[in-house]
Parts: C-alpha cells; sequence; structure tokens
C-alpha cells in the first residue's frame, strides 16, 4: 500500500521531470503567463475577480500576440508566501513559464519579488499596494501595474483636508496593511491642513466587538471616523458604528474596500448614503472603460468591479508590453519590464503610465456616494474626482 | 556513569538477535541514498532540486523536533518558534544591521540557545498535555511579537536574506545545484550530530526519560537538567532549519513562527517513524513530495493529504521507518 504510493509518487515526480523538455523557439510556441492568486479562502472572491480581469485583456487581443497564442497557467498562492514560493519555483522551472503575474497579499508580493529578481523572470504584480514593493525593495524584473497605498490614501487624505475637514480618527486594522494605508492618509491629511487627533488599531481578523474603539473615536472629538478595514471585517464595522448609533455624528468614511460592491448585500440599507474614495469607477463613460464593462459582460454575465479592474490593468500591460517587443521574450528579462514601464495609455481607471520604479502612477481617484436607485437597488453616484498622491521614495536602485 | 548507561540501556531496549543481514540491507540503502543524494542535481530538473531542498530543510526541523518527541517523549507543539527566531536572526543580522552571515549565523544560534534553554527550563516544569500547551503558548507569544515588530515589517515580513557567498570557491549559491549541495551538507551534520547525541550517555538518558521517568530519577539522573538539554539542543537544530529556509525563500516572515508550521513539523515525526534519528527525514520527504504531487493533480490537495495522513496512523504506527523494520525483522533498533 504504501510502497505503492510511494512508487506512484516517485514515478510521477520523475515524470514531470522529464516531460517537461526545452520547447524548440518557434514562432507558433505559445507565450506562457502564470497568475499566482490566492484562489482559496476569504480572497476566493476577489481573486476570481481579478483572474477575470487578467482573462478580458488577453481576450481582447485575441489571445494572441505576433501569432503566438498566449496560454494562462493558474497557480493558488494560498496568501501564504511560502506557499507562493512553491508555486513560483513550480511556474518557473515546471511550466517554463516566461512572465509571472498574479500577487494579492502584500507579504506575498514580497516574498515574489525577491525570488523574482534573483530568477531574473519578468513578475508583473496585480494588487498588492505595500510602499516597499516598489521602494526599498524595488527590482528591475518587478512591475505593479495597481498603485501603492501611499498614492491611493495620501491623495484621499489630502483631498478631504482640502475639502475643509480639520479633525479626523483614523481606524484600521493592525497589520502590515493596515498601517501603510492610514499612515499615508494620516500624511496627506496633515498636509492638507487637518490633523489626525487619534489612530486607533484593532487587532486584525480577531477582533469581533468594535465597541471599545467606537466609545475612543466618538469621545475624540473628530469630525468622521476614516476607516481602513476589508471583507468580512468592512462589513462588521459598518454595521457596529450604525449599531451605536454614530451615522450622523460621526459619520465613518472609508475606501473601495470599506464599501466595497460584495459587501453591499449583507449590509443592505446601511450602504445608503455612505461616501467612499476608489481608485475605480465602473460607471465611467471613458471609451476605454465603456470597451472594458461590455467585454466583461459579454465573457462572465457580470459587472466588473474595482479589482476586475485591476485584474484587467495587469493584463492588459503584459499584452501590450509583448506586442510592443514583437511578441518574444527579450534576452535580458529585464527589458521586459522596461518596456513596460514606457507604457502610456488609457485604462478603464484613467491614464496609466509607470514611474520610474515600475509602479504604476495613480492618475486619478474618484469620491463615490451610494444612494437608492429608481429600481430600489443602491447605486454608485460620484461626487468628485482629485489627483491621485505620489509613491513613496526609498528606491536607490536606477533601471 | 558507564554501569548506569549500561543498565539504562539494558532497561530501555533489547538487543536486537543477530541481524547481519538486515544490517546489510540497511547499510545498503543508506550507500545507496548517499549516492543517490550527490548525483541528484546530474539527472534532475532544479523543480525537483527546490524539492529535494525543502525536503532536506523541513527534515532538519523535524528531526530537531523528533529529539524531543521521539527520544525524551516530550510532544512540542511550539517548535516553530525557534525555526522562525533562526530565519529572523539572520534577516536582522544581515538585511537590518548589515552584519556578514558568518556572524548573524553563530550569534542567532547562541540566541536561540539561550532562549531554547530559559523557555525549556520552564516548560519542561510540566508533562503531557501541559506541555504541549505551554510551549505552544510560547510559541504564539513570539508570534505576535513578530507581527508587531515594526523593524522587521510586521506582517508582510522582510525579504533580502542572503544566501551563503561562496564565490572563494568559484561557484554561487544562487544556482539551485549548488544550494542544494549546501543544504544536503547541513542536513548531513545535524544528522551526524543527533546521531551522536541518541547513542551517548546523554542520549541513553533521555530514553530512559522516555521510557520511565520515576526509574531514571531513581537512578540519580538530574532528569530536569536533561530535559533542559534536550529541549536546547533542539531547540538550536530547529534553528538551523529556519535560518536554511530563510535563505532558500530569501525572506522571513511571521507565518514560520505559526503553530500550524509546529503541526507539520509534528506530522513529518509521525509519519517517519519517532524512534530512529532518520525517520523525520523520510517522514518530511513523504510530506512534501505527496503534498507537491497532490497539488499538481488537484487543488485540493489537503483533503486527500489528510486522508493519507489517516491511513499513514492507522496502517504504519511506527511510521515508514517503523513498517520498514518490520518488512527486515528487527523490532527494536536504537537508531
Amino acid at each position: 500500500m504504501f510502497g505503492a504510493n510511494c512508487r506512484v509518487a516517485a514515478l510521477s515526480i520523475l515524470f514531470a521531470a522529464t516531460a517537461v523538455t526545452a520547447v524548440p523557439a518557434q514562432d507558433a510556441a505559445p507565450v506562457k503567463l502564470g497568475l499566482v492568486l490566492p484562489l482559496k479562502g476569504i480572497w476566493a472572491e476577489p481573486a476570481a475577480n481579478i483572474e477575470r480581469g487578467f482573462r478580458v485583456a488577453v481576450a481582447e487581443f485575441s489571445g494572441k500576440v505576433a501569432g503566438r497564442p498566449v496560454e494562462i497557467v493558474m497557480a493558488d498562492d494560498e496568501l501564504t508566501p511560502n506557499v507562493a514560493v512553491q508555486r513560483f519555483n513550480k511556474l518557473v522551472q515546471l511550466d517554463k513559464v516566461d512572465i509571472v503575474a498574479g500577487g494579492v497579499s502584500s507579504s506575498v508580493a514580497i516574498a515574489l519579488s525577491e525570488l523574482a529578481d534573483r530568477a531574473k523572470k519578468p513578475l508583473v504584480l496585480t494588487n498588492s499596494h505595500a510602499d516597499e514593493i516598489t521602494g526599498k525593495l524595488c527590482s528591475p524584473f518587478v512591475a505593479r501595474t495597481s498603485f501603492s497605498a501611499n498614492a491611493f490614501q495620501y491623495g484621499a487624505g489630502n483631498y478631504w483636508a482640502k475639502k475643509g475637514a480639520r479633525k479626523v480618527v483614523t481606524m484600521g486594522g493592525d497589520y502590515s496593511a493596515g498601517h501603510a494605508f492610514l499612515e499615508a492618509f494620516k500624511r496627506g491629511f496633515e498636509e492638507g491642513g487637518g490633523t489626525v487627533v487619534l489612530q486607533i488599531w484593532t487587532p486584525f481578523q480577531t477582533t469581533r466587538d468594535w465597541s471599545a474603539a467606537l466609545t475612543q473615536a466618538s469621545n475624540a472629538g473628530a469630525e468622521f471616523i476614516y476607516g481602513y478595514y476589508a471583507g468580512n471585517e468592512a462589513v462588521q464595522v459598518v454595521k457596529q458604528h450604525a449599531d451605536f448609533g454614530l451615522r450622523e455624528k460621526l459619520p465613518l468614511i472609508g475606501d473601495q474596500w470599506l464599501f466595497g460592491e460584495a459587501g453591499w448585500p449583507a449590509l443592505g440599507d446601511l450602504v445608503i448614503g455612505a461616501k467612499y474614495v476608489a481608485s475605480y469607477n465602473p460607471d465611467a463613460t471613458s471609451d476605454a472603460n465603456r470597451k472594458f464593462v461590455m467585454a466583461y459582460r459579454d465573457m462572465f454575465k457580470l459587472d466588473p468591479d474595482v479589482n476586475a479592474s485591476l485584474g484587467y490593468d495587469s493584463g492588459k500591460a503584459i499584452m501590450l508590453t509583448l506586442e510592443k517587443l514583437g511578441g518574444k521574450m527579450p534576452a535580458d528579462p529585464a527589458q521586459f519590464i522596461a518596456a513596460m514601464r514606457e507604457l502610456n495609455y488609457e485604462a478603464p481607471r484613467g491614464n496609466l503610465h509607470f514611474t520610474a520604479f515600475n509602479s504604476a502612477h495613480l492618475e486619478k481617484e474618484y469620491l463615490i456616494e451610494v444612494v437608492k436607485g429608481p429600481d430600489g437597488k443602491p447605486q454608485r453616484k460620484v461626487i468628485d474626482a482629485f489627483p491621485g498622491g505620489d509613491d513613496l521614495p526609498g528606491c536607490t536602485k536606477s533601471f | 556513569m558507564t554501569d548506569d548507561t549500561a543498565m539504562l540501556r539494558a532497561t530501555t531496549s533489547t538487543i536486537a538477535g543477530p541481524a547481519d543481514r538486515a544490517g546489510l540491507l540497511t547499510a545498503g540503502l543508506a550507500v545507496a541514498c548517499v549516492l543517490l543524494a550527490i548525483a541528484l542535481p546530474t539527472f534532475c530538473s532544479d523543480y525537483v532540486l527546490t524539492i529535494a531542498v525543502e525536503v532536506l530543510i523541513a527534515g532538519v526541523f523535524a528531526a530537531g523536533l523528533n529529539l524531543l518527541i521521539g527520544y525524551t517523549g516530550l510532544s512540542s507543539a511550539g517548535h516553530a518558534m525557534f525555526y522562525g527566531l533562526g530565519g529572523y536572526g539572520i534577516g536582522i543580522g544581515t538585511a537590518i544591521y548589515g552584519w556578514p552571515l558568518w556572524a548573524s549565523v553563530p550569534v542567532t544560534l547562541c540566541c536561540v540557545g539561550v532562549i531554547a534553554a530559559l523557555v525549556g527550563a520552564i516548560c519542561t516544569r510540566t508533562r503531557g498535555v501541559e506541555f504541549l500547551l505551554i510551549t505552544l503558548a510560547f510559541s504564539q507569544m513570539f508570534y505576535g511579537a513578530a507581527i508587531k515588530m515594526r523593524l522587521t515589517n510586521g506582517t508582510d515580513g522582510m525579504a533580502g536574506v542572503p544566501r551563503p557567498d561562496l564565490t572563494p570557491l568559484g561557484i554561487s549559491a544562487e544556482s539551485p545545484a549548488v544550494f542544494y549541495y549546501y543544504v544536503a551538507f547541513v542536513a548531513v551534520m545535524v544528522l551526524l550530530l543527533l546521531l551522536r547525541v541518541v547513542r551517548s550517555p546523554f542520549g541513553s538518558v533521555l530514553i530512559g526519560i522516555r521510557e520511565n521517568e520515576r526509574r531514571t530519577i531513581a537512578m540519580g539522573y538530574a532528569v530536569g537538567a536533561y530535559k533542559i538539554g534536550a529541549f536546547t539542543i533542539s531547540g538550536v537544530i530547529c534553528a538551523v532549519a529556519g535560518i536554511l529556509q530563510s535563505q532558500y525563500t530569501y525572506f522571513i516572515n511571521p507565518d514560520s513562527m505559526s503553530w500550524q508550521s509546529s503541526g507539520e513539523g509534528i506530522l513529518m515525526v509521525i509519519i517517519g517513524g519517532a524512534n530512529a534519528v532518520l525517520g523525520p527525514f523520510i517522514g518530511a520527504a513523504v510530506f512534501v513530495v505527496v503534498k507537491q504531487v497532490l497539488s499538481l493533480i488537484t487543488g485540493e490537495y489537503n483533503l486527500f493529504f489528510g486522508i493519507f495522513f489517516m491511513l499513514v496512523v492507522a496502517f504504519f504506527r511506527g511510521g515508514v521507518v517503523g513498517a520498514f523494520r518490520t518488512l527486515i525483522g528487527r523490532r527494536h533498533e536504537r537508531a
């Protein structure tokens, strides 16, 4: 029994090792893209949207570039850096992919960018907003098509201060992303002339009861709470904030993660009147966005959200770069990323171009209010648009 | 001392009868394994080499843990703390303070030794489930500290842990084959050290503690000190595994200290068979390879791995090594 198991394991490993021999370089050989996403667990739904967006971008080019078919190889990083490392090795060594894309969690992205740098394999990050990725840990082999935490929240903080808000409480999960996003908001807000009177950090993913935090917040004498939460936590915070009767006295304002569309059904009427900052507006009337939304609906019978647009941006940046390079991977993989850095095109979220450190610039942000539509269902209403901030400095390499 | 040791040995093991054939077979297998390990890079793809590296690192971790579980009879559910401390130690030393690796590694191992001795002094005052829970509690404390630490970038962890600089030898540790040999060398050193430990009088006392603690106390051994010693050695070996792992992945983050990674170590010990030095390495090999193969087949590989593990526990009481011994007719082997 066991012997058989062992033999099967040994045989399949040997088979896997021998089956992948070098493919002769032909024009018709596929370009292989590895897509590493957290396909299971709490991030499964956003990851599915990222994958859909990515596939829409590849389909837009009919799945081909310069006559070579483009093949997507999926891998599940399980939101765990160690697993992500194994998957990256499998994609690079066994599947022989040309480019690795994906990466939602910043800890996964940090692990992968170090590996990509050593393995000299182009890595295109779809989300992973940690500032260090294109700062201290920047690499000529790594690009990020989304935006940095600082770009997003500095812009948001600055906007609120310029709108006349003077005193704010921030509230968020006590983990790396929470700190990165809310510290950035604080910088933007205080440089715009406001004051963050209190920063409340709640234990990440273990907090069930926000009453202590909300009491602290309501005694701080602020005009509103700026919150950073995602997924289940976001829904619970919004509900408890309403239960405390703070909706009028001390509104809870946040971003596309706190009031993400995925949470709307759970929130019911509580979502009406919510104001949030977003990097993407699915209702934007630009050609690029209309084309994207149509294609997305055609393919998946769904409406795209922020994550879908981030997946699409990543896929499209890769396809455009491949097209520019005539479908051939350059001998020096860093040249692929260098070619991507030259891109400048209209994406669904607005103009997309890169900084000198391979980080996509966040040109525009939206302030969106959720209103009751004619059918009684919540719908988005764009109140305002403002420019995004810059990335934090810290990259000392030049490429 | 030696008389006592002999008595201890007599109480704790029945010497196998003439087992020349079995001995030859074992020796032959060992030689074959060594030759295979040396030749591996010549006929395997880089992917197989990275899996071999993972097996060896997991094997070092499980072997360190096994000194406690298999030889002293203390089931620790917190040894991932030392695994993580090893990685964090050299990460902080090299990537943050800019020390060379040859300084960071010994400093890290000394610090882990001291911490393991202190933690061990507290934990080994308890037994059984209490011991399991208190080691788990310590490990969670360190895990919590790792999450909070701004210095090491909190939950995101830190990148930039270097591999050894082998340029004087004219090779680069960045190449999978060279790194594989480096890890294999360290793993063999650890294996030899452990063999030395369990075959020494000290090791006999540990086995005595496992088999019959009261009798070992009655024979005049300072059991408490021996337990702390075993705890410290096993902690340092787990830190060696943590150092190798952080060099393999170039980063370290709090996940390495989670109770799940302690649990994986225990699983490897159980799969391999707890009463042998080689057991954990075989357990680690089975654990890593079966998981990899299943994950190539299905996304839900954890479900099948769980079933596989249940089968191992149900049908191989002594783990893989136990089954092998039964096969070649040696029941009570000591190392």
